[in-house]
């Protein structure tokens, strides 16, 4: 969490998270050079690295898009996903070079200019579908070209992250073009049924991940509503929700309800009990799987914070996110489905245990 | 705020889980064959070298070649006379060398090998011509160098 411009705000964590990356790619690329040399002794040393980063590249993006469903289904991968960043970057280096040595390998040398020969070159002359397969490759680089660029919280701060997210779905075009780029070049050529297992395993594990971690998501919305079974409660001045039990929130944790079509994040701490978005203002991240710690909201992702009672960033930050207000009736949380705008301050509910000790020493003696 | 950007999500990958395999599978499918047909190799046609010309086959592929009489030789289909695997080409190479393993350093091309079609003889000393594929960049058939002086039909 930073209050200004800086270039990579740089922690033991992210410091050990990079080395770790940079030690695997060089090992992997090692490791694919010199089997592909003792395997393939007729290979060139050209050949085996194009291969080796394109084939770096591929799985890194595997474990990149496999990294965020992992952490909706398992908070154990939290951890991976806090660096993610690097990781992209780290794969977009790694496409450049496969890109960038095959242009000068196979686009260098003749009456074209690389880039139009890249793009005017066809398939195998001998496939039936003799698909362009090099166009695909330079079309995703440039889509991953984008996500490393704008992959810095300036960046993110810029754009607001609604925006800067649904720019970065774009890598999800990216591996689809990749897939196709994999499967019309490399695989027309390469005969082993290995490599097309591999590649075909690699898209159902992102599938199934991904279509799993999107269930897993809406069943717990519908719970959440099924379970906040009391829905509006007429007060008779305007509708609240009823949102759960206040034994159901875990002291400094707390529990998330879909109220009004959006995940609002029910907090308990103190005695207190406050309601905010969901949503983190830095990443979008889901604050109500967070805890408070010292005082504040801290995001699972990226440890940015909120104070509950205003749903603003403690000074010098300026995050603010939207509050709710919050009422406590025999012993249920009811909470106005309306939001304040983000940062307004909103007096938390007590729960009865904290208005029985208000009670207790404001007594006379 | 975010729940129209989970929904976008969840068609997203609905879309691909369709688009994907439909991709890989149309693409694998589309796989040129190992051996494609030979329009230009009537049944029988290639079976029949010159007179008083060696066969040498060219283990394992089902080709052979007809060493003529002049040292001029030509590829002939022997076994399945149904294919040929594109872009192949003949060299003499000296060293050991099996189907299966790179092109080795001391191969010469002779020419690129098209059903009936001649190429330049191997020179003197060569002990082994080598069919080799450019498409899967292997070696894909061997055969010994018939001893000076044999004829062999």
């Amino acid at each position: 969490m930073s209050a200004g411009y800086r270039a990579v705000q740089w922690t033991p964590h992210k410091k050990l998270y990079d080395l770790l990356l940079a030690g695997s790619v060089v090992v992997y690329l090692a490791l694919f050079v010199g089997l592909g040399a003792a395997l393939r002794p007729g290979a060139t040393i050209e050949t085996l690295l194009i291969r080796g980063f394109g084939t770096c590249a591929f799985l890194l993006l595997h474990v990149i898009l496999s990294l965020g469903p992992l952490a909706r289904l398992d908070a154990r991968f939290l951890p991976l996903l806090y660096n993610r960043r690097h990781l992209g970057v780290t794969m977009f280096l790694m496409a450049l070079a496969h890109g960038g040595f095959s242009l000068v390998q196979f686009h260098g040398l003749g009456e074209l200019n690389p880039l139009v020969s890249v793009l005017v070159s066809g398939g195998s002359d001998q496939s039936l579908s003799r698909l362009p397969f090099q166009p695909l490759g330079l079309a995703a680089l440039v889509i991953l070209f984008l996500m490393a660029a704008t992959s810095h919280d300036f960046w993110l701060h810029n754009l607001t992250a609604p925006t800067w997210k649904r720019l970065h779905m774009a890598v999800y075009l990216a591996y689809a073009l990749l897939v196709l780029h994999v499967a019309l070049g490399a695989l027309q050529s390469e005969r082993n049924p290995l490599l097309a297992v591999v590649l075909g395993a690699g898209i159902a594990w992102l599938v199934v991940l991904h279509l799993l971690a999107a269930r897993r998501e809406g069943t717990a919305d519908r719970r959440e509503l099924v379970a906040s079974a009391g829905g509006e409660v007429d007060d008779g001045i305007d509708g609240w929700v009823d949102a759960c039990a206040v034994d159901d929130i875990p002291e400094l944790r707390a529990r998330i309800v879909p109220i009004a079509g959006e995940r609002v994040a029910i907090f308990r701490y103190d005695g207190k009990v406050s309601a905010v978005s969901n949503v983190c203002q830095h990443q979008n991240g889901p604050l109500g799987e967070g805890r408070i710690i010292d005082g504040c909201i801290t995001c699972p992702w990226h440890g940015f914070q909120y104070r509950p009672e205003d749903g603003a960033s403690p000074p010098p930050f300026t995050e603010k996110v939207p509050t709710f207000r919050v009422r406590i009736v025999d012993g249920r949380v009811l909470v106005h489905p309306v939001p304040y705008p983000a940062g307004t301050r909103v007096e938390p509910a007590r729960t009865a245990a904290a208005s029985a000790i208000d009670a207790t020493t404001e007594a006379p003696a | 705020m975010i729940l129209p950007l989970r929904r976008a999500h969840g068609v997203l990958w609905l879309g691909l889980a369709i688009v994907l395999p439909a991709g890989l599978a149309l693409a694998l499918w589309s796989r040129p064959p190992a051996v494609l047909p030979t329009p230009a190799a009537p049944v029988g046609w290639n079976a029949m070298p010159g007179a008083g010309a060696s066969v040498v086959p060219l283990d394992p592929s089902p080709f052979a070649l007809s060493v003529e009489e002049d040292g001029s030789l030509r590829l002939l289909a022997i076994g399945e006379p149904d294919g040929v695997a594109p872009g192949l080409y003949l060299y003499a190479v000296g060293s050991e060398v099996a189907a299966g393993d790179a092109l080795p350093d001391d191969a010469e091309l002779l020419g690129s090998a098209e059903v009936g079609a001649a190429v330049r003889p191997p020179p003197s000393g060569s002990a082994r011509l080598v069919l080799y594929s450019a498409l899967y960049e292997t070696v894909v058939g061997v055969g010994e160098m018939p001893a000076p002086g044999s004829r062999d039909r």
